[in-house]
């Protein structure tokens, strides 16, 4: 029973962020206009300086920030692993790492079994398609296979009380019913290791109960969460 | 214990093809979810994609065959001839800008849950494909109209879909790769798409090109593509230009695999930019 299902060892991730002096702010997303605009200016401000004979200084400062720096821990077989830290502590940064969103900088992580990440409930709805045709794309998007959603299609719907509004375009839906419907999905996921995170914020205290409960009935998972 | 997974800088690229297998379900299911959606959204939905290559069609062959007065290929048609052209350039056009937007429209998908890229712009080609399949019944017709019987050329349609196909991935898959770290790429996709009409020979015959600037031409991949299509469907009149076919062929396999090189690479960090 102690089988040590997830190792992480000297895990770090590494973001670059560009300050870049002269342009306006922060930026959302690079867009090539503004990357050009940007060699342009460095450019020239690069020949006024040389042309006065100065040294030439750094147009572009870019930051380091590590979001994570040598984590290690283990996780055995059974264990419930639940970390907390404030905003920016990199929670999210490992969550993303472990369901392979991103790639680690350095260090390593070995995972037991295959893992199901639920970062967030009810990702890929699409508002046009129907409850059910949602249920089953986010089901596929979660790793679910189709035999494996059919199987729990009625739990599902049992589960999220929508049966009356099935074939109704989610966009339909009240916010209520949309999040109870994407709980539901992501409250059937079953896998070896479970990567929660922050998914438990929505929907009303008896709903959370349920879905914990709903889970706990699998002993062999791992949920570590955020 | 089943399988270990090890997460390491540089592991992601190691068993990309076994990940591409195994997660063909969600291709299925994306390639489905697009297709529903398109044909939910707009209410001409399946009649669009007869609707847009016949008017375009009409205008071609106004303006090039009656106006410009261009020769057709052999005895066939003009309209024919254009509409043999438009199909495989409509499935080229739609399968390379759906592709190229399809990233940033799952942007949702790209941060918040793992699978292999590669996965999402292949399957807005299958959207493609059925208006592809869509437009070809209506060239039934047309040929049905104008009493121009198929032969079994038709036969060897597939390969050169194939082709078309592989000539919008290369481009698609690079493209998709620079929207993502540059978003305002996206308002150069529709330029590519329109520059390309009037390049590649979509209204005309390609035919009417000099001999001796054929072989420079053919480096249009849609031009091996196009000629091929009206070999096929018109039965064989102007006799396939084999040396400008394999030029074709070539440029449009270096193109898939240089946007899958460019893919791959920008691939890992897709979700720290997206």
């Amino acid at each position: 029973m102690s089988e040590t299902v997830i190792a992480v060892e000297n895990l770090s991730k590494r973001y670059l962020i560009e300050h870049t002096p002269g342009a306006q702010g922060y930026r959302r997303y690079t867009t090539l206009r503004d990357v050009i605009g940007d060699e342009v200016r460095n450019f020239a401000r690069k020949a006024l300086t040389a042309a006065r004979g100065r040294q030439p200084f750094r147009t572009r400062e870019v930051e380091e920030v590590w979001a994570l720096k040598n984590v290690s821990f283990e996780v055995k077989q059974g264990e419930v692993l639940g970390i907390i830290g404030r905003n920016g502590a990199g929670k999210s940064t490992l969550m993303k790492i472990l369901s392979r969103i991103t790639e680690p900088t350095a260090g390593r992580v070995t995972l037991g079994s295959r893992v199901a990440s639920l970062l967030e409930v009810g990702t890929g709805f699409h508002p046009e398609l129907t409850g059910r045709e949602n249920i089953y794309l986010n089901g596929a998007i979660l790793g679910m296979s189709r035999a494996e959603i059919r199987g729990k299609f009625d739990e599902i719907v049992g589960f999220a009380e929508v049966e009356r509004f099935l074939d109704t375009p989610v966009k339909r839906y009240s916010s209520g019913m949309y999040v109870r419907l994407a709980f539901a999905v992501a409250a059937h996921l079953e896998a070896e290791i479970l990567v929660v995170d922050e998914v438990l914020a929505v929907g009303d205290t008896d709903f959370r109960g349920n879905a914990w409960a709903r889970w706990a009935r699998f002993p062999k998972q791992e949920k570590p969460c955020s | 214990m089943a399988e270990v997974i090890v997460i390491e800088p540089g592991r992601y690229q190691r068993n990309y093809w076994v990940d591409l297998w195994r997660y063909r379900e969600l291709f299925r299911v994306l390639a489905w979810r697009d297709l529903a959606v398109r044909y939910k959204q707009t209410v001409i939905g399946a009649a669009w994609a007869i609707i847009r290559p016949f008017i375009t069609m009409i205008v071609f062959t106004v303006i090039f065959g009656r106006i410009a007065k261009l020769p057709s290929d052999g005895t066939a048609p003009y309209a024919l001839m254009v509409f043999a052209g438009m199909l495989p350039w409509t499935f080229f056009s739609t399968g390379l800008s759906e592709a190229s937007n399809s990233l940033i429209n799952n942007a949702n998908l790209i941060s918040k849950v793992y699978f292999p890229r590669l996965i999402v712009p292949t399957a807005t080609v299958v959207v493609a494909f059925v208006d592809f399949l869509i437009s070809f019944s209506m060239l039934l017709v047309l040929m049905a109209w104008y009493q121009y019987p198929p032969g079994w050329r038709m036969l060897v349609l597939p390969a050169f879909t194939l082709l078309a196909f592989l000539a919008s991935m290369g481009p698609a898959l690079w493209i998709t790769a620079l929207n993502v770290k540059y978003r305002d790429f996206r308002y150069v996709i529709p330029f590519i798409v329109q520059f390309g009409l009037y390049v590649s020979p979509v209204g005309f015959s390609s035919s009417v090109i000099p001999e001796d600037w054929r072989l420079l031409y053919s480096l249009n991949p849609m031009v091996g593509v196009i000629d091929g299509f009206r070999w096929c469907i018109l039965g064989g009149q102007p006799p396939l230009y084999l040396l400008g076919l394999a030029a074709s062929a070539c440029v449009a396999v270096f193109f898939l695999w240089f946007g899958l090189y460019r893919f791959r690479t920008m691939e890992k960090s897709f979700a720290d930019l997206i």
